[in-house]
């Protein structure tokens, strides 16, 4: 077991005052001194005196109070006077007990990215020129990079043609490529409460500047749909179905399949939000007549973030989004009309490409279906615990587990950011509360206002760092 | 200045076939390199390949092998 030390400094306006605590408690060392003009200097001071009473390789954990404590800037966590009184001075020296962090909050970003991944990034920061721009060695890695990325990511997405794997910024930005580019004045749209905001707020956006019209298939309060709602729903000037793979707050999944088929019978586009499921659950373009699948590279796919992408399959045309240089055709003054060129105004980010490069041959080396087991297993193991625990409701239909490992609850009637913030400050749990920017599901399952506690389950999870997890939320329940 | 040589030119519609022909050549040993497109061939910026002289049959054989239009092929001095 590593030794741990928690440091507690408060930087006041005339003095700053230390204490360093080992894990028991104890008062190891402490000190006092003037604040005087510069608080970051005295920070700093105080850091390099702390060597004396902190043996090297131990853990850790600062907790920086006073009107100085932004000038701290190695503190794991400043709090206030009033949040140190309202929790007490035991409730942030128990912030050292949970060192390092429980990160279930993977559903949002996963945090720890294979070490491939690392390198990959490493390595690009100091070899990559930009791509199209030049034929120099520098620039040619960079085209190397992006071609070699794009016939990768069409094979793992059963995506017909590499030159229509188009590299986005995140998902969002796929979405909003993919919907402004495609849905024109007077047209119709089915989507589901399931969605995200950045598939509604696109929507709401082309319904306000475009008089597109929308429908929305309703989700009961499990959070399940009923499939022949999207064949009630069509019009005859519906243009799409959109919708996401699965909720990013209760976990469930959708059947792309079947929505396909529906998509393909009507001569609908079918546009795909897979934020929550690609990397960990297999996606195939052709297989479920996916038209436009939009994916974020720094979730499930364990790449950085800034990392993401549009696949568009076969001949959909879709208008550029943003226009700009491209390296390419530079006296034509309208974008080019190629794919990938025509959505990829402006310099890639080609580092966050190598790395998401290097992220796809690790789900390959590893095994998608590894992956997902392991996740699922975890998540599996979390909900069969919570759900029994008095006062907890989890929401969602676990009566499969073809879904996302993602488990949201609250506690009784406490506001689910109370909740969260517990399991961080007491427990070094990370989690997300409130509303996931998916305010219909919300309000389908009834949590407008509680919000909901969403823990979300990662590969690099451990079953250990889940059963933290249980008896932290069987505490709090136990609390409250 | 370096000495001007006679060199087939393929101008390709997008930088994505231009890296895949260039894959394409890799692969199999075939000689040629990715050069900024001449400005004979075209006024604006991007990649050619710049193959040996003497056999456009053969190159254009090759292209289509790869699965990659041309746009434009020229033999030039450059």
């Amino acid at each position: 077991m590593d030794e741990r030390y928690g440091v507690g400094i408060d930087i006041g306006s005339t003095c700053a005052k230390t204490v360093v605590v080992d894990g028991d408690g104890r008062i190891l060392w402490r000190d006092l001194r003037p604040t005087g003009w510069s608080s970051v200097d005295t920070a700093g001071a105080i850091r390099r005196d702390l060597t004396e009473a902190v043996k090297d390789g131990a853990l850790v954990r600062f907790v920086a109070t006073g009107y100085g404590r932004v000038s701290v800037p190695f503190a794991h966590r400043c709090v206030t006077e009033i949040s140190c009184h309202a929790r007490g001075a035991a409730g942030q020296i128990l912030l050292m007990k949970e060192y390092p962090m429980i990160y279930l909050d993977n559903a949002a970003t996963t945090m720890t990215k294979p070490a491939c991944v690392v390198r990959a990034v490493t390595e690009a920061l100091t070899s990559l020129g930009n791509t199209s721009r030049g034929a120099h060695e520098g620039a040619l890695n960079t085209n190397r990079l992006l071609y070699r990325t794009r016939k990768k990511l069409a094979d793992f997405f059963g995506c017909p043609r590499s030159e229509q794997v188009v590299f986005t910024n995140n998902s969002t930005e796929a979405l909003n490529i993919a919907i402004c580019g495609t849905i024109h004045r007077g047209d119709h749209v089915i989507t589901t409460v399931l969605e995200h905001n950045s598939v509604l707020r696109p929507l709401y956006r082309l319904e306000k500047e475009r008089g597109v019209q929308l429908s929305f298939v309703q989700a009961d309060r499990l959070g399940r749909i009923n499939y022949s709602d999207f064949e009630r729903l069509i019009q005859p000037n519906t243009r799409a179905i959109v919708c996401t793979h699965a909720s990013n707050l209760t976990g469930n999944m959708l059947d792309i399949d079947r929505i396909g088929k529906i998509a393909a019978a009507h001569g609908l586009l079918f546009i795909l939000d897979a934020s929550q499921t690609a990397g960990a659950t297999p996606v195939h373009m052709a297989k479920s007549g996916i038209s436009l699948l939009c994916f974020t590279g720094h979730k499930s796919m364990m790449g950085p973030q800034g990392t993401g992408g549009l696949c568009i399959n076969g001949d959909v045309e879709v208008d550029p989004f943003k226009v700009g240089g491209t390296g390419v055709q530079s006296y034509l003054t309208e974008q080019p009309r190629e794919y990938p060129t025509r959505l990829e105004a402006g310099t890639l980010n080609g580092h966050g490409i190598a790395g998401l490069s290097a992220a796809v041959d690790f789900i390959a080396a590893t095994g998608m279906d590894a992956i997902h087991a392991h996740e699922i297993a975890l998540c599996r193991r979390f909900y069969e615990a919570v759900v029994s625990i008095p006062k907890v409701r989890v929401y969602g239909d676990f009566s499969s587990w073809n879904r996302c490992p993602v488990v949201a609850l609250n506690i009784g009637e406490t506001d689910s950011a109370v909740v969260c913030d517990a399991l961080a400050c007491d427990y070094g749990i990370a989690t997300r509360a409130g509303a996931h920017c998916a305010p219909l599901m919300h309000r389908a399952l009834g949590t407008e206002a509680q919000g909901a506690v969403r823990f979300s389950f990662g590969y690099f999870n451990t079953a250990e760092e889940v059963d933290a997890a249980i008896e932290a939320v069987r505490d709090i329940a136990g609390r409250n | 200045m370096r000495i001007r040589e006679r060199r087939l030119i393929v101008a390709f519609y997008t930088t994505h076939d231009a890296m895949a022909f260039e894959d394409f050549c890799l692969d199999r040993g075939i000689g040629g390199r990715l050069i900024p497109l001449p400005r004979e061939i075209s006024a604006g910026c991007g990649l050619a390949w710049s193959a040996p002289p003497g056999d456009p049959a053969g190159l254009r054989a090759l292209l289509a092998e790869a699965g990659v239009a041309p746009q434009h092929m020229k033999e030039m001095d450059i």
